[in-house]
């Protein structure tokens, strides 16, 4: 095994071109980027975390919100019906699209829920200044799995299906869509709040 | 503030995930660990480029069916109505909703292909730099941008999806008598998946790769 080269000696390779950088003062609230092909390489935020997992601890809610209240109802010749996250992959499996159900399921349901319950798992006891075990583990797989959560794709999907219908069927958003758009809005909000190279400075510093 | 040389010609690789720079003693080890978050260490992505080949041949073979299959059959008391992803845009514009109808237009047969293409692009002109053609550095970093975009913009295409999953509530209440689930439905939830691990397979890497000085 080879020793690592400690994260302090400021260098970064771009991760789009491979050149090495140097890591330099940058003013509060910046962003360096790569000299060569402009990829953002590091953030100066001393507020990063606190953002981050206020950020995290709210869509923790909202997703339960999004996940257990309807997200819709139709109404149509006197009678209503809604619909929840998941009712929509059941009705889509029953048509015998199975894999488009899985696929719906997969990325608005779990990976969502997965991403923020690992997020909160690594950052609240990195605010509190301790490090769960697995937690270097969990961080990991949730970059890796952050692209595939898509709520906000759902939430779009949502509106053009409103439009769409109105005078199909009356279609009438409820509880469950507002929290769905909203923990979608801090989903994005969260990614961009994330400080990836802090928070693996802190992991291995704890360790 | 640059150093003047890439991680490789160092000596260094970075780690994929956590980005911990690791001193590797020779260019091509057999398999070793970040000792920071403990997963692979690749100087560049295994196989990138055949591999994102094959994924982006496969893509363009599904993006066929995906658009030329109805996604589903929807029968409006009586009588059947098969939907493609194009009808279902078509329609869109004949009932004057025309930013809904450029919304899914865009996200099910633009992005789609647009990836595909831009990638198929992307490989070319590696291809070519590795036979010796030399793009200039405003290009190089034009490339690399529309890499990014390609992997910015590529779960959007996941909306006709969405929309086929609340369109199917419909049928519950009888507002629809039935739908009949149409090939092209599964044929373009693979060309998102594939398109999207072929984005991944793909190293950004590549595009710089045969610049001799930095």
């Amino acid at each position: 095994m080879n020793p690592p080269v400690e994260p302090a000696s400021g260098l970064i390779a771009c991760p789009d071109c491979d050149l090495l950088n140097r890591e330099h003062a940058i003013p509060e609230g910046d962003r360096g980027c790569c000299v060569r092909c402009g990829a953002v390489l590091f953030s100066n935020d001393p507020r990063a975390l606190d953002r981050a997992l206020s950020l995290t601890i709210a869509t923790v809610f909202l997703l339960f919100v999004a996940n257990v209240f309807p997200i819709m109802i139709f109404s149509y010749a006197g009678q209503s019906e809604s619909n929840t996250l998941l009712d929509g992959v059941f009705w889509l499996a029953d048509g015998g699209l199975q894999l488009v159900a899985l696929l719906v399921f997969l990325t608005s349901i779990i990976f969502p829920i997965l991403r923020t319950g690992g997020l909160l798992y690594v950052l609240l006891p990195l605010r509190a200044g301790v490090s769960l075990p697995g937690a270097r583990t969990v961080f990991r797989s949730v970059s890796s799995i952050e692209k595939w959560g898509m709520l906000d794709v759902y939430a779009l999907a949502i509106l053009v299906t409103v439009v769409k219908l109105a005078d199909l069927a009356n279609a009438t958003i409820s509880t469950g869509c507002f929290a769905l758009v909203a923990a979608a809005v801090l989903m994005i909000a969260t990614s961009s709040a994330i400080d990836r190279r802090d928070i693996w400075r802190r992991l291995v510093v704890l360790r | 503030m640059s150093t003047g040389q890439t991680a490789r010609r160092a000596g260094y690789c970075s780690c994929e995930v956590c980005e911990l720079l690791v001193a590797v003693p020779e260019p091509d080890l057999p398999r070793m660990e970040c000792p920071r978050c403990r997963s692979t260490l690749h100087l560049r992505r295994p196989n990138a480029f055949s591999r994102t080949v094959a994924l982006v041949i496969a893509g363009f073979i599904l993006y066929v069916p995906a658009n030329l299959y109805p996604v589903m059959t929807i029968e409006l008391v009586g009588r059947p109505d098969p939907n493609t992803i194009f009808t279902g845009v078509k329609e869109l514009f004949q009932s004057g909703m025309w930013e809904i109808g450029l919304l899914v237009f865009s996200a099910s047969i633009l992005v789609p292909l647009l990836k595909l293409v831009g990638l198929s692009y992307l490989l070319i002109s590696v291809y070519r730099a590795r036979r010796g053609a030399r793009p200039g550095r405003k290009l190089r970093r034009d490339r690399t941008r529309l890499f990014r975009a390609i992997e910015f913009v590529g779960r959007w295409s996941m909306l006709d999806m969405f929309l086929l999953s609340m369109l199917v509530a419909l049928v519950r209440f009888g507002a629809i008598a039935s739908i009949e689930p149409g090939i092209g439905a599964t044929s373009f939830a693979l060309v998102v998946v594939i398109t999207m691990f072929a984005a991944a397979s793909f190293d950004p890497r590549l595009i710089w790769d045969d610049l001799e000085e930095v």
